[in-house]
């Protein structure tokens, strides 16, 4: 086995010997129009050195970022509107609770100001009915 | 000593220690040396481009696209590190390549067109001994360099590369993976396969 190795390091230095033997005059003699638009592309990075554009990755992880969170908002708020699950809706108003700036006082009595708005919203409608009903007997 | 002698005093030692050239010029003498290394390597990493990607046009804008790259984001690292770096990013837009040319296909008339490279557990699988039955140092010798280039092009572009990298560029197993971005047991799993295709095929 370690006999082998002296041999097979010879066997791929031979390799890349035939190998360069093969490929190198390729390259060397390269069709002269194709040598011009190489040496071109080349002047043309070089006007381009040191000037490193924003990386796509890092735009991409910026678009990510904000597709992320544009999600996030999306779901907070189809939770917190549809009460189609009451645990998932409480936990839309917990987050809200936790990023809320109000005294904790206002959230011990929330269930007395939500009860109080469904209130007041429910004599309005009732209001603007009774006041259609008037405009309308008033028309006719 | 008077004002006027240390003053003489002062413009002596200027005189013999010259002030660093201002960064324009360095700048300039940097972009020579790009300009040298470049000039250098683009016409094998052509080859190698044209030998992946399998036409003309589209291994000049995978060389364009490497040689703008390495300007832009690594002209400031030591020169001696360019030649591999340059490898790694002329690699890394090949592959760019055949994923845009994948993609495209697909969208276009849904047929794929052959996995570009198996998905393989490549450190699990023994590397074959190129001392086998067909000795390596007579893989290349009597056939002609059409033939060499045509196999070559035959070969997954994984097998290609390392080939090259290998054995037309000179670079270590290391080498080679860094890159290729893998490691180096994917490397020699890479050379071997090419070298068991080439002797297929040669």
């Amino acid at each position: 086995m370690t006999n082998n190795r002296p041999d097979r390091r010879k066997a791929e230095e031979r390799l890349t010997e035939q190998t360069r033997r093969h490929l190198d005059p390729v390259s060397e003699n390269l069709d002269p129009v194709i040598a011009e638009r190489l040496a071109a592309a080349r002047q043309q990075a070089l006007e381009q050195m040191g000037r490193e554009t924003p990386r796509r990755s890092r735009t991409t992880l910026a678009g990510m970022g904000l597709a992320a969170s544009v999600a996030l908002v999306a779901v907070l708020a189809s939770l917190y509107n549809g009460n189609d699950t009451p645990g998932q809706a409480l936990g839309a108003e917990d987050l809200e609770l936790m990023a809320a700036e109000e005294p904790l006082e206002f959230y011990a009595d929330l269930e007395f100001y939500l009860w109080l708005e469904e209130q007041s919203a429910g004599e309005e409608s009732l209001g603007e009915d009774a006041l259609g009903e008037n405009t309308k007997s008033r028309r006719g | 000593m008077t004002q006027r002698d240390s003053t003489v005093v002062s413009l002596d030692k200027a005189r013999q220690t010259p002030p660093p050239p201002p960064p324009e010029r360095l700048g300039e003498e940097r972009r020579r040396a790009l300009d040298r290394f470049l000039a250098t390597v683009e016409r094998q990493a052509f080859q190698r481009a044209r030998m992946a990607v399998g036409n003309v046009e589209d291994a000049l804008e995978v060389v364009q696209e490497a040689m703008l790259k390495l300007s832009r984001r690594y002209s400031d690292k030591p020169e001696e590190e360019w030649p591999l770096l340059f490898q790694r990013v002329l690699q890394n837009c090949i592959t760019d390549f055949h994923r845009r040319r994948n993609v495209r296909s697909r969208v276009l008339s849904w047929i794929r067109l052959g996995p570009d490279e198996p998905q393989e557990a490549e450190e699990e699988m023994q590397v074959a001994d190129p001392s086998g039955r067909s000795p390596l140092e007579n893989l290349l010798s009597g056939i002609a360099t059409e033939k060499l280039l045509g196999a070559l092009e035959q070969l997954p572009v994984k097998q290609q590369q390392a080939f090259l990298l290998r054995h037309w560029d000179g670079y270590s197993t290391t080498e080679a993976a860094y890159a290729l971005s893998c490691s180096e047991g994917s490397v020699k799993t890479h050379l071997s396969r090419a070298l068991k295709s080439l002797r297929h095929t040669l």
